[in-house]
Formats: C-alpha cells, sequence, structure tokens
C-alpha cells in the first residue's frame, strides 16, 4: 500500500516536473529573444548611444552651515584650503596600492607634508574607498599647489583641488561644546543617507557639529559633465546646484565661556551656567580644552592615540559626560523635599553635634565641634551634615528619591548634546537591580549629605539649581537657539518653602559664617548659592584629612551651585573643580566672578557706549 | 560480522557524496563569472581575490550540506522554519536600518540577513508537511502550507526587502506546484492576484512604484531614476554579437554602468562578451538547471522530490529575475546574478541549497550501502 502510494506520488510529481521544465524553456526563450532584440537588432542603436554616451552626473558636496555663539562670534567656519587629490580612474594602469604609493614617493619633492602618515591613512582607506570619487590624500599650502600645478601633467591621477575645510577661529575655545567633523567613512553611509553624502568628505562627530549634522550639512547638488571618449570631463553641462546648510546660532555667549575656561585654568573641571528663565545655556566649560582644528587637518595616530590615552582626558566634557557625588550642594534640594514632606518646617531645631549615631555607627560632621542646635537655614548656611543625616532618615530612600527625581537629578537633561550621562539617582529597587543586595538604613543617611551612590553631572546640577531659582519653574536646556521649552514645572504645597531655602542659599553667600562667603564677596549683587565638598577616597574613622599629604588625584572634588541676582536670577551656576579640595574656597570664588562678569557684561549690552 | 566496528571499519564504511556534474557546472560558472567581476571592478585583484574568498567558503558549506543524509533536513525544517520567523521578527525591532531598508540583524562578528533561513527553510517546512501524507496535498493540508509561506513573506516584503519576497514566495510555492495542488486552483489563484495588483499598487513604497513606472518609461527621467536600466540597456544593445572585448566595455569601464560588479554584472559580460558569452552563461545554467531536475526526477522520495524541485526552481528564477532586471523586461528590484555577482550574503545559501539538493541524490548511494551492509 506505502508503495503504491509512494508509485503515484513520484508520477505526479514528475508530471509537474516536466510542467516545470516547459514553462523554463519559454522563459529562457524570452530572455535569449530579448537579447537577440538588444544586441543584434538594435545593436547599431545601442552602438550610436554608446559612443555618444558623454554625460556623467556627479555630485557637488554643499557648503556645511557656521557655528556662531549668541553675539554672531564664528565658532566654527569653512575657509579654502588646497588639498591634493587622488583619482583612481585617472592613474596609469596597474592601479595597484603598491603602485600609487611608489609614484608617491616621486611626488615627495613637492609636497613638506607628505610623509609616513599619509601612506598609512591611504594603505587604510584603499580597501574601502569610493574609487570613481577623488580621495583627499592631505592639505598643502598655496605655494606647494602652485609649485605642483605646474608639473601636475606628468603625474595622472593627482591633482591639486581647491575644498572648502572646517576651521575653527577659536581654537581650544569651546571646544566641547562645538565638537568637530572628522572624515565620512563607510560606515557612516549606512547611518546617513548615501544619496546626500555622496561627496561629503567630513562629518559631525561629536559636540553640536554631530548632534545638528542634519541641519549643517546641506543638501548635496548635482552637475551633468560632458566627457571625452577616454572619460575625462570636458565641460559642465547643466548644473543642480547644492544647498548650503544652515547657520547654527547657539546661546553660548563666547566672552564669558571664555572666562569660564580661564577661571578654571589648567586645573581639570566644568563650568555650567544657565539662564534660568528659557534654559539657554551661557557657558559650558570643561577643561582641560583640545583644538578640534586638529581632527580636521588630520592627526598622526601617533598624536591621536597621545589624545584618547591623555589621563586628563582632554576629549570628555566633564559639563555632561563625567558623574561626581554632588556632596553638600544636594542639601538645598534636601531642605526643599524635607519641608515639602512635612519631615521638618522652617522653624524645626535639631542639635548638630559632632557626630550623628545610628544602630552602632557613627556619622561625623565636616565641623569637628559641631554646629549646636540649628534650624534649616543655618543647616545650609553652616553646611551641617549632621542635620541633614537626621532628616534623611526620617524621609526615608524612597521620599528623597522621588523628590530628586523631580529636579532632573538621575536623569538626563535631554540636552542638544550626544553622549549625556544620566548619573545615578539611587534607591533600593536599583541597588536590588545592579548589585542584587538590599538597602541600608546607612546608605540612606549618608545619601543626605550627597555622598555614597548619588552621581550628578554639572550640567545636571546647573539645571536644577536653576529649576530651583525660579522657584519650580523649569525650561529644557540648550545650546542652540530655539523657542523656549518648558518642562513640567514642580509645584509645593506651600510656595513659600522655596523662599525659605533662597533665603538660606543667601546667607551662605554673604552671612558672616556661611561657607560660600568668599564667593559672595566677589559677586557685587546679593547671590543665592551652596558649597560642597565630595569626597574621592574613604578615610578612616580617626584619620585626618590633609589635603597636602594626599596625591592629587585622592583630594576632595570642589562643588558649588547658585544663581543671581537672588531676587530676579538671570543665571545659575554649577562649578566642579576636580581635586580641588573645599568648595568654599576653590569652586565659589569662581562662581562669584562668573556673576560678576555676566551682570556687568549685560549692563554693557544693554546701555552700550 | 562484529557488532562493533572499530574506528578503522568506521572510517571504511563513511562515503564521500558529491555530484560531480553540479560541481562541473558550478565551477565553471564561477570562473566566468571572476573574469567578469576582475574587469567590472577595473582590474582591482582586491576585489577578485574577495570574490574568491567568498565563493570558496560557500563551496566548502555546499560540500559539507552534500554529507548531511537527507533525514536531518527534513528533520531540522521545522525548528529551523520557527528560528528564522523569530529572526524575522527580531529585525523588526532591533534590525539595522541599512539603504533605508531594515533587513539585517548585527551580532558584532557579523551581520545576518535572517530572510536568508527562510529561503531554505521555508519550503523544506511545507515540502516535509506535505511529503507526510500521500499527494496531492488535501485541503488542510494546502490551508496549513499557505500560512507556512504567506507569514515570513510578509514580514520580508515589510522590511522593505521586495526581491527577497518573491524569491521566497517562488521557493515555497514551487513546492506546492510540485507537490500536485489542483490546476482549478492555480487558476483561482493566478486571477486573483491579476485582479489585487492594483491594490497591491498602493502598499508599494514610493521607490519601487518610480522603478516600476521607470521600466514603462525609463526616458521619462534619463539622469534619475531611469539611469540604471537606460545605461544597462546601452551596455548590453552595444556588445554586439561578439562583444567589445574583455576590459573593452566602455559603459563599464568609463562607469556610465552602475553597481557594475553587483547587481548589474550581466550588463558588463553582455557589453564585452556579445551575444556570444551571453549564450554561454545561459547554457551554463541551463546545464546547471537540467541537473537539478534530473535529481528531482530520480528522487527516493516526496520530500526529496519536492526540495529538489523548488531549489531548482527558485534558482531559475533568480537568473530570470537578474537578467530581465538589467535588459529592462522587469522593473529593478535588486536581486544578485547567482553565482557571478559579487559578493552578498545570498551566494551562501545558495551553495546551501546545491548542497542540500546533492544529499538528495545522495541517498541512492546511502541507500545502496544500507542494503550492502545488512
Amino acid at each position: 500500500m506505502q508503495f503504491t502510494s509512494r508509485h503515484t506520488d513520484s508520477k505526479l510529481v514528475r508530471r509537474r516536473l516536466l510542467v516545470a521544465l516547459l514553462v523554463m524553456v519559454i522563459m529562457m526563450i524570452i530572455l535569449m529573444l530579448r537579447m537577440i532584440w538588444l544586441q543584434v537588432t538594435h545593436h547599431e542603436k545601442y552602438q550610436e548611444l554608446a559612443d555618444g554616451n558623454r554625460i556623467r552626473v556627479e555630485p557637488i558636496a554643499p557648503i556645511r552651515g557656521r557655528i556662531l555663539d549668541r553675539n554672531g562670534i564664528v565658532l566654527a567656519d569653512n575657509q579654502t584650503a588646497y588639498v591634493l587629490e587622488l583619482h583612481r580612474d585617472a592613474l596609469p594602469r596597474p592601479r595597484t596600492l603598491e603602485a600609487v604609493k611608489a609614484k608617491l614617493e616621486q611626488l615627495v619633492p613637492y609636497f613638506s607634508s607628505l610623509d609616513e602618515s599619509v601612506i598609512r591613512n591611504l594603505s587604510q582607506q584603499w580597501a574601502r574607498m569610493n574609487r570613481h570619487h577623488p580621495f583627499i590624500l592631505m592639505r598643502i599650502s598655496e605655494t606647494e599647489a602652485a609649485t605642483f600645478a605646474v608639473d601636475e601633467w606628468k603625474h595622472p591621477g593627482f591633482s591639486i583641488n581647491a575644498v572648502a575645510q572646517r576651521t575653527y577661529p577659536q581654537g581650544k575655545r569651546a571646544s566641547h561644546v562645538v565638537g568637530y567633523v572628522g572624515r565620512t567613512t563607510i560606515e557612516d553611509l549606512k547611518t546617513l543617507d548615501p544619496e546626500n553624502y555622496r561627496n561629503t568628505d567630513f562629518v559631525g562627530r561629536s559636540g553640536v557639529e554631530q548632534s545638528y549634522e542634519a541641519e549643517l550639512h546641506g543638501q548635496t547638488g548635482l552637475r551633468y559633465l560632458e566627457v571625452d571618449a577616454k572619460g575625462r570631463a570636458i565641460r559642465e553641462l547643466e548644473r543642480a546646484s547644492p544647498t548650503s546648510g544652515k547657520d547654527l546660532l547657539l546661546t553660548l555667549d563666547l566672552p564669558l565661556q571664555n572666562f569660564a575656561e580661564d577661571l578654571l585654568g589648567n586645573r581639570k573641571g566644568a563650568i555650567v551656567a544657565i539662564d534660568p528663565r528659557n534654559g539657554s545655556i551661557l557657558a559650558m566649560a570643561s577643561t582641560p580644552t583640545f583644538d578640534p582644528n586638529q581632527f580636521v587637518v588630520g592627526m598622526s595616530s601617533q598624536d591621536y592615540q597621545q589624545l584618547i590615552k591623555d589621563p586628563t582626558k582632554p576629549l570628555l566634557n566633564r559639563a555632561t559626560q563625567s558623574r561626581y557625588p554632588p556632596g553638600s550642594t544636594i542639601k538645598p534640594f534636601m531642605g526643599i523635599v524635607g519641608l515639602e514632606a512635612n519631615a521638618i518646617t522652617a522653624k524645626t531645631r535639631k542639635y548638630a553635634g559632632p557626630s550623628f549615631e545610628y544602630k552602632g555607627m557613627i556619622y561625623r560632621d565636616w565641623k569637628k565641634e559641631g554646629h549646636g542646635m540649628v534650624d534649616l537655614d543655618i543647616a545650609i548656611t553652616q553646611s551641617s551634615d549632621v542635620f541633614f543625616y537626621e532628616l534623611a532618615l526620617d524621609l526615608t530612600i524612597n521620599r528623597m528619591d522621588a523628590g530628586l527625581q523631580a529636579f532632573g537629578f538621575g536623569e538626563k537633561t535631554g540636552i542638544d548634546l550626544s553622549s549625556e550621562s544620566a548619573g545615578l539617582r539611587p534607591n533600593p529597587a536599583w541597588k536590588r537591580r545592579v548589585h542584587n543586595k538590599p538597602w541600608y538604613p546607612g546608605e540612606t543617611i549618608i545619601a543626605g549629605i550627597g555622598q555614597g551612590y548619588m552621581l550628578t553631572t554639572p550640567l545636571q546640577l546647573a539645571h536644577a539649581t536653576a529649576t530651583l531659582a525660579m522657584q519650580g519653574k523649569a525650561f529644557q536646556p540648550h545650546l542652540a537657539q530655539q523657542a523656549e521649552s518648558r518642562l513640567e514645572p514642580i509645584s509645593l504645597k506651600n510656595s513659600a518653602h522655596w523662599q525659605t531655602v533662597i533665603n538660606a542659599m543667601v546667607n551662605v553667600m554673604h552671612a558672616p559664617n556661611g561657607t560660600g562667603k568668599k564667593g559672595g564677596a566677589l559677586a557685587n549683587t546679593i547671590m543665592a548659592g551652596k558649597t560642597g565638598t565630595a569626597q574621592v577616597v574613604a578615610f578612616a574613622k580617626d584619620a585626618k584629612y590633609n589635603a597636602d599629604l594626599l596625591p592629587e588625584e585622592q583630594r576632595d572634588h570642589a562643588l558649588f551651585v547658585g544663581f543671581a541676582p537672588a531676587k530676579e536670577p538671570s543665571i545659575a551656576i554649577a562649578v566642579m573643580v576636580e581635586n580641588g579640595g573645599s568648595g568654599g574656597s576653590a569652586a565659589s570664588p569662581l562662581a562669584g566672578l562668573m556673576v560678576d562678569f555676566w551682570l556687568k557684561r549685560q549692563t554693557q549690552v544693554s546701555n552700550p557706549e | 560480522m562484529t557488532l562493533i566496528d572499530t574506528p578503522q571499519q568506521q572510517l571504511a564504511k563513511w562515503r564521500f557524496y558529491i555530484d560531480p556534474w553540479l560541481l562541473l557546472g558550478i565551477l565553471a560558472l564561477a570562473t566566468l563569472g571572476s573574469s567578469v567581476v576582475y574587469s567590472a571592478s577595473d582590474g582591482d585583484m582586491a576585489f577578485v581575490e574577495a570574490h574568491l574568498t567568498k565563493l570558496i567558503l560557500a563551496m566548502v558549506i555546499m560540500i559539507i550540506a552534500a554529507q548531511i543524509p537527507l533525514n536531518w533536513y527534513r528533520q531540522l525544517s521545522v525548528p529551523l522554519y520557527l528560528v528564522g520567523l523569530a529572526l524575522l521578527l527580531a529585525v523588526m525591532f532591533f534590525g539595522e536600518i541599512s539603504k533605508g531598508a531594515q533587513r539585517w540583524l548585527d551580532f558584532g562578528v557579523f551581520r545576518f540577513q535572517p530572510s536568508e533561513i527562510m529561503k531554505l527553510a521555508m519550503p523544506a517546512t511545507i515540502a516535509w508537511l506535505l511529503a507526510k501524507q500521500s499527494l496531492p496535498p488535501n485541503w488542510s493540508q494546502l490551508g496549513i502550507a499557505l500560512m507556512i509561506l504567506l507569514i515570513p513573506v510578509a514580514l520580508i516584503a515589510k522590511q522593505p526587502d521586495l526581491g527577497t519576497a518573491i524569491l521566497v514566495v517562488v521557493s515555497g510555492g514551487a513546492v506546492i506546484f510540485f507537490a500536485g495542488l489542483s490546476w482549478k486552483l492555480i487558476m483561482v489563484i493566478v486571477s486573483v492576484i491579476a485582479v489585487s495588483a492594483p491594490v497591491a499598487w498602493n502598499f508599494l513604497h514610493d521607490y519601487q512604484q518610480k522603478r516600476v513606472l521607470m521600466l514603462l518609461d525609463p526616458e521619462s527621467d534619463p539622469l534619475g531614476a531611469g539611469y540604471h536600466i537606460i545605461q544597462s540597456k546601452i551596455a548590453i544593445g552595444s556588445g554586439g554579437l561578439e562583444g567589445k572585448g574583455w576590459r573593452n566595455g566602455s559603459q563599464t569601464q568609463l562607469d556610465f554602468l552602475p553597481e557594475s560588479h553587483t547587481d548589474f554584472v550581466f550588463s558588463v559580460l553582455a557589453e564585452e562578451w556579445g551575444l556570444l558569452g551571453v549564450s554561454l552563461l545561459l547554457s551554463l545554467y541551463a546545464f546547471v538547471i537540467l541537473r537539478g531536475l534530473y535529481i528531482a526526477w530520480y528522487a527516493r522520495d516526496s520530500f526529496g522530490q519536492l526540495m529538489a524541485g523548488a531549489i531548482t526552481m527558485s534558482f531559475f528564477i533568480y537568473v530570470f529575475i537578474n537578467i530581465g532586471m538589467v535588459s529592462g523586461l522587469l522593473p529593478v528590484v535588486g536581486v544578485p546574478l547567482p553565482i557571478i555577482s559579487y559578493g552578498g550574503t545570498s551566494l551562501v545559501t545558495l551553495m546551501l541549497g546545491f548542497g542540500v539538493l546533492m544529499s538528495i541524490h545522495a541517498e541512492h548511494k546511502r541507500q545502496a550501502k544500507r542494503h550492502h551492509q545488512s
């Protein structure tokens, strides 16, 4: 039975195979007829078309938009530069890499910068470069271009071209914000529109150059070239002009930016200044900086290695990518959260001695003798640790977590720069997920003074301070000038709490025992602020912190947040000096000077001489 | 006869299976293809080396596949189909977008197109289903087979990858056709497709619609979307009877012909080798296809017969679509010319198919060995 069924099955399939064969034969005949139609019947017509095929389409790259600060000062520009190009399809055969290298040897007398690195770069790109488009070998000087132009005919495949090259006239200034462009690679074309980038040599790699790539780039044009029988271009027949990229106007104020960078000097750190009334970034300094021009001109791989291996990490944008414990700068925010949760009132007084004891553990205050009886105002002014240890414990970690989240801690601000860090806002769920361990009350206590797991970026601190300065009104921080975008505001049950905390922050700056009085004295206005000192390494109970005896990388980070004028804030600032020591002496004076500089600049701008 | 073989005896029993005729046809095509790729890439040995490396790798896979007993493929078909389906869904959510289409899964080390799995796993699953009972299939079997066919096709077409979707439809449809789908039903399906074509038109992407329109009137936009077809037709037509000679095609060498070493490699051959070269190429393809049909004709069971038929049919459709596309008979859908075009993941799938074909034929020898041993 099985056998007969198999037999009839096989016969059925074989019949169908014959049908399939018939279909395939017919289709094969159709293809052959088509070929005969094209290659025999109409051969002459197509032969003529091929002989007369003289129009080649070539893309023209658009001019990249410039980047300007709020005053119109140019941060990124295009300038004419001469380059030596390689045209692979114009080379004499054989067109191998070895042959090109040999040719380059002959060109050494013409160009002073023709060295090993050019050849190495060429070798690396050789296999993946588009052989129909000219490849930029290197930048050359105007004199070299003129000298070579005379002999160019002797070296087919090599030619001089004038191209628009990206330059950053401010050099190392604001380099983390502006970013830089780098050579377009095959990898880039997987994410970019390959048609629009057919002839684009450089794309934005970091900073706003990267995040506004689409706006800055523009639209590629086309030109129709008449070519001779050997494929060489004779003349241009028609052109669809490219559309230049749009200029990008930033909210940054270059003089303030320069001032901030100079304040940091050769220390590692960051200063972020925001206009709290609309979220505009006025300055975003990160030191050390780098010169973005190096990336365009082409850097030897040795220089590049040196740059990325530099222990001071100049390429890192410390304002948005580095995470630091906020230290005592968290205290004003803790104050708001505590008042709002009724864990304390403005009148609550606690005894803030030299240390706080909980379940046999001792949590010390930074001030050996303690602060005595303090309320919230004094606790912020003098930065009492014990007051906030107790407050944190009363609040519980979950209420603290929810309150700090409202200020944007632990979340990306969404600024228009890529690779922003979200910082870290710890809570029991996070600890369970990441460390698979329960949350200990001791961790709540130290979180109350911004130590432990909590990490913030200087940008987050500035953004949270701006929100506090505006009594809860929050704006999206941004670098490009655009319509202001409001974020969900923080509304308190009792809005008087804002003023309570702000008054305390004014005392920080101007009261005789305020921790930030060094900065307050420099501001020339009434400002509000809070200092912070974040421990880098933990010390044994009885060890005494002595900065002078410590290696630099173990010294405390100095922090400061503040805004001014206290009554009508027009600038909110976060300062972070890595291993700078105490916030009161290393960070708050920088903020005071920033405020003074900015307010004077504003009066200058509004009353021009 | 001992109960347990010594390793030496086991080794002696192991036999190497390969179909010399198929291998011969493939080698001839590969040789022809490499010389065309060499010319199309402007004499760049780097391209030819990369092409040969991929060919050799794919052939090794083919030879290994030929050694695997057919029964393994039968049993692997359903699990592979399910894995393929899961990966297609993964592409939808995590796939990498390349040239505006979402087809790739990135595994870090290599990128991979899950639709390739379906080209073999899907027909194998349908063949497994239909061969379980006597042919022709009944209504419920047909219903299930249709579902097995249409779910992955819908996912692939959505990526959007029309070329691959068509090839996958053909490979699965061929199995159902060979299994004896009644002519009445075939007529019904053909008329349904004819009626629904205008509706389907609206589901095509703009660029797909444009390509179909260009086919009807390429001269309407000679420097834009119609450019590929016009230049390709000029290349083929100007080749004439004898061609312009190897590496002498002006269309190819002066870069008028786009994608000359990948999808449009046929036009290079037609320009430089003329109608004679085209005839040689088509004869080689015909030889391979006839050998495939021969294997299907004599396959020992229905599963083998259906698979062999479907693999051969798909191979032919590849050839037909590519040549039809570059000669202006069909819209440009991005199907490479099998074995000749440079690179592509599809090469591995194609050779794996030939390996399965060889394995189907090797069943005769495996059966003879079993008889001999018992």
